[in-house]
């Protein structure tokens, strides 16, 4: 099992060193000096050549580019040229959030979808499967930040059920926590069960067509078991891959449902970066979203191992 | 006599995904008419202030009210619509041609080439589009033509998978190695008979990807990286909505549901070319 | 003592809204300790006829006439409940593919035990335990570790012995087998069917063995049930059968083998093809095939015979009393 992970670790590294590389070259791709955006077109050129010295950006290309792994290497993924502060400090400060909403939307589009998917698969065509599909077409159809901004006022601010701010409670006030990780986390979530549900009709309606499905109803187990049982570990295969390959679809979603919920995350950074020009703190972002992205994968790899017994080592 | 069967004698319904195809259609026209005749049926300038009309509601003369600078919030969406469907169309048309080109040619010669561009496909698609839209935009610079090149880049590998799959496919079948035997060119192959095969399969990628080059665009205008003001962006205008939200909610509502019946049109087609081309659904 | 006994049985199919006869006034009997064997072409109607019997008919699908008594149960209007408790525990099925067959998820003894806690109350571990002694019993090798292996980890051929072994695990009265070697190889074919054999007798079971394939007619049944176009057209002995072939198309099935005793220069075969359901003929399904097509054929089917199961049963104009005069004119 060890032996499998560390297999599979090292054929990330070229997707991971990849994606590295291309963070580097598009943050230097950028027209213009940051020095000048940064400081003002009004800065003096000592000035500029101070900032340059100090933010590595008079040496040459590859000196930056070695310089930059070296830095990764050691976990450090630099320093805000705004804020003087590390880059990883910023990130990880934010990081638990975002993976709290990120796994909160995952659970309820998971935990939503599936058995959505189940139900209209049984009613094949039937009233249940309409509803079903009209219902995914409806969640599908939502970007996030629209179904954001409508849930919040409609269950913030005219219901009142949920604060309207929902910054994230610190962990001494659970319900308080849970309360501000709701909203956001459903609207991460609708989407994704659109999605899931879908998948696990499709699958189960291919699954319960298959042999061993006969098998199983000639061997006389009861219809309940033979869709939750016998079939929905099969359907499991596609709602795994799916998942993973949604993910970082949802990290897109998650920065949206952050700003418009005012949670804090790696989504208010990326913003904050871009509206202020800090390229060393986007450049560090990109870095953290590929680790993530190649990260979310190997965990994929990894599920699967445990859902399916064919896969091999 | 048949008591035992509970027979539908019913005659077979519509062939499946008919019904969705021609609600889509319905739904993409009419919203496509009042985006392209935007000029002639937008009872205002979308651009127009007016510091007497701020915030006014519904009404006569503004028929969804009107924005913190007095502007007729119907219109602006009328606005709005033509730059979120022209971007879609335009993002998905530039996909659709490099992706599907490139992914035919990839797949057909196959090779080196073919397996570096399959890998850095797989690399651009595994990157989050959203923060790749993000950044795309954010290095070439607000405008239009920037969106749209950086929302077909994200669309780029859907196309190009689907085209190079179909290529590998169909490589192998036996009357292409009779076309070779014939003497044919390779462009004459591609284009007589590996084009057509795959036509059904681009509609419905395509159609699909127009959803979510809406749902790109405007999740973009939203967080500021749209078509740069004045322009009037729907997304933009959901943000500026957002930013009264407590007070006048209708400026976020209206563009929002613009958006979702856009979105709802554009998934009614792509769901029903889906449905019809499967062999296996049941209407 | 008869296990299974179908009687003027009808099964009716829905397509685009029009029904039709895709059993025809089927009537059969399987004894205790006896196999029966039906055979005919693809699309004869055999694997309905064992899904009628299972009670496992897709939704297009019923029985619309007849009865089909197990252990003089009549269960052809049971409900899915009370199939549910038969299926498994009072009739095993076992299906043409083995590599597909089993829940690729679940342990190949999971799949064992399960019929055994669920029809015979088996507690986990007497159940596993059960389930063991059934592997050995169906000759799979070191059954005990094996209980935890997952079927891609089996062949073609110890998959079918796992199949059989979860058919026959709460000692069913009857077993129906659907081709069951067809998809194996030559050698291990002979294997399962001499296993079945054994099964069969230990158990004490009755044998409902459907295939297309003569040469396992002949080794591995008692009787045997020709069916053609969704007709049952002639039931006999193996002996009787082969021996005096009474329907024109048994005779044309058995002239059809190749025989190693006699010189060939040709296969004969029988010209023509199955009608579609949807285009069946009113009267004898068989006429376009058939050599000896008379007047009447065209218009009714030939009745069924009534007698006891022993008989020599056969469903032809040519063989209903003065049938050859009434043909002319």
């Amino acid at each position: 099992m060890l032996r499998f992970a560390g297999q599979r670790l090292l054929t990330l590294i070229p997707t991971l060193l990849a994606v590295l590389t291309l963070a580097f070259v598009l943050v230097r791709i950028v027209p213009g000096d940051p020095a000048l955006i940064i400081l003002g077109d009004q800065a003096t050129p000592e000035a500029i050549a101070r900032f340059h010295e100090r933010t590595g950006l008079d040496q040459p290309i590859w000196h930056q580019y070695f310089a930059f792994l070296a830095q990764l290497a050691q976990g450090d993924l630099g320093v805000s040229m705004i804020s003087n502060r590390p880059v990883l400090s910023a990130v990880l400060e934010v990081l638990p959030y975002t993976l709290e909403l990120s796994l909160a939307g995952v659970f309820v589009g998971v935990v939503l979808g599936v058995p959505l998917g189940v139900v209209a698969a049984r009613s094949n065509g039937g009233p249940l499967d309409w509803i079903v599909r009209i219902f995914t077409l409806g969640g599908l159809s939502f970007p996030a930040f629209v179904s954001a901004v409508l849930m919040l006022l409609v269950f913030s601010v005219w219901l009142g059920w949920f604060p309207v701010i929902s910054s994230g409670k610190p962990l001494t006030d659970p319900w308080g926590r849970f309360m501000s990780l709701a909203l956001p986390a459903l609207n991460l979530g609708l989407v994704m069960m659109a999605y899931v549900a879908r998948v696990t009709r499709g699958g189960m309606m291919n699954v319960l067509r298959s042999d061993y499905i006969r098998t199983a109803r000639a061997k006389g187990v009861p219809a309940r078991r033979i869709v939750w049982k016998h079939a929905l570990r099969n359907v499991l295969l596609a709602v795994v891959t799916f998942t993973g390959l949604y993910f970082s679809v949802l990290i897109g979603n998650s920065v949206l449902t952050e700003i418009v919920f005012n949670r804090p995350g790696l989504g208010k950074l990326v913003i904050g970066a871009l509206e202020r020009r800090d390229y060393a703190l986007l450049q560090g972002l990109v870095v953290a979203y590929a680790v993530l992205v190649v990260l979310v994968n190997a965990l994929t790899d990894l599920c699967y191992r445990f859902v399916d017994p064919r896969v091999k080592a | 006599m048949s008591e035992a069967l509970k027979i539908d004698r019913r005659v077979r319904r519509l062939p499946p995904g008919r019904v969705a195809i021609i609600a889509g259609a319905a739904i993409m026209a009419i919203v496509a008419a009042a985006a392209i005749l935007a000029p002639l049926v937008a009872p205002h300038d979308p651009y127009a202030q007016s510091m007497l009309a701020r915030f006014r509601p519904m009404s006569a003369e503004y028929w969804l009210g009107t924005d913190q600078f007095g502007r007729d919030t119907f219109s602006r969406i009328l606005y709005g619509l033509q730059i979120t469907l022209w971007t879609a169309f335009a993002s998905t048309a530039l996909a659709m041609l490099c992706g599907t080109s490139i992914g035919i040619l990839s797949g057909y010669y196959g090779g080196r080439v073919d397996r570096w561009l399959s890998a850095a496909n797989d690399l651009l698609m595994s990157f989050p589009q959203m923060v790749a839209g993000i950044i795309i935009v954010a290095l070439l610079g607000p405008g239009i033509t920037n969106l749209i090149i950086a929302i077909a880049i994200t669309a780029f590998p859907a196309f190009y998978r689907m085209a190079r799959s179909a290529a590998l496919a169909l490589r192998e079948r036996d009357y292409i190695d009779a076309c070779r035997v014939l003497g044919y060119s390779d462009m004459r192959i591609i284009s007589r008979h590996l084009l057509p095969e795959t036509l059904d399969d681009i509609i419905i990628v395509a159609t699909l990807w127009l959803a979510t080059a809406v749902r790109t665009e405007s999740s973009l205008a939203f967080i500021g990286l749209g078509a740069p003001p004045p322009a009037a962006t729907l997304g933009g205008l959901v943000r500026e909505g957002f930013d009264n939200l407590l007070d006048y909610p209708g400026l976020a509502i209206w563009p929002s549901l613009a958006i979702l019946v856009v979105m709802i049109g554009l998934n009614l087609m792509g769901d029903g070319l889906r449905d019809a081309n499967d062999p296996r659904v049941s209407a | 003592m008869s296990v299974l006994n179908v009687n003027n049985l009808r099964t009716s199919l829905v397509i685009g809204g029009v029904e039709y006869h895709a059993l025809r006034e089927i009537s059969l009997s399987v004894a205790e300790g006896e196999t029966l064997a039906v055979v005919g072409e693809s699309g004869c109607g055999k694997s309905m006829l064992a899904m009628s019997v299972m009670g496992l008919l897709p939704s297009v699908a019923a029985i619309t006439m007849g009865h089909v008594t197990l252990d003089a149960v009549q269960i052809e209007a049971a409900s899915e409940s009370v199939m549910e408790h038969i299926r498994g525990a009072r009739i095993g099925m076992v299906f043409q593919e083995p590599m597909t067959a089993l829940n690729p998820v679940l342990t190949v003894g999971e799949q064992i035990a399960e019929p055994l806690r669920d029809h015979l109350g088996l507690s986990k571990r007497e159940a596993r335990k059960a389930a063991v002694a059934l592997m050995e019993k169906v000759r799979i090798p070191a059954a005990a570790t094996r209980y935890n292996s997952y079927p891609h980890e089996f062949s073609g051929g110890m998959r079918q012995r796992v199949v059989i072994a979860l058919a026959i695990a709460c000692r069913p009265r009857l077993l129906i087998a659907d081709e069951p070697t067809t998809a194996l190889d030559v050698t291990v074919q002979r294997q399962i069917l001499d296993l079945l054999d054994v099964l069969r007798t230990e158990g004490k079971m009755g044998m409902l063995l459907i295939t297309h394939n003569l040469g396992i007619v002949a080794g591995h049944a008692d009787r045997v049930a020709v069916m053609y176009g969704g007709d049952l057209v002639e039931s006999a002995t193996v002996k009787e059968l082969f021996r005096n072939p009474a329907h024109p198309y048994s005779r044309a099935l058995l002239a059809s083998l190749p025989r190693v005793d006699r010189d060939l220069s040709e296969l004969a075969s029988i010209p023509g093809r199955v009608p579609a359901l949807i285009n069946m003929p009113e009267g004898c399904r068989f006429i376009d095939r058939c050599p000896h097509a008379m007047q009447r054929c065209h218009t009714m089917p030939p009745p069924v015979a009534v007698g006891d199961s022993q008989a020599h049963s056969v469903r032809c104009w040519l063989h209903v009393q003065g049938g050859e005069d009434a043909a002319e004119g």
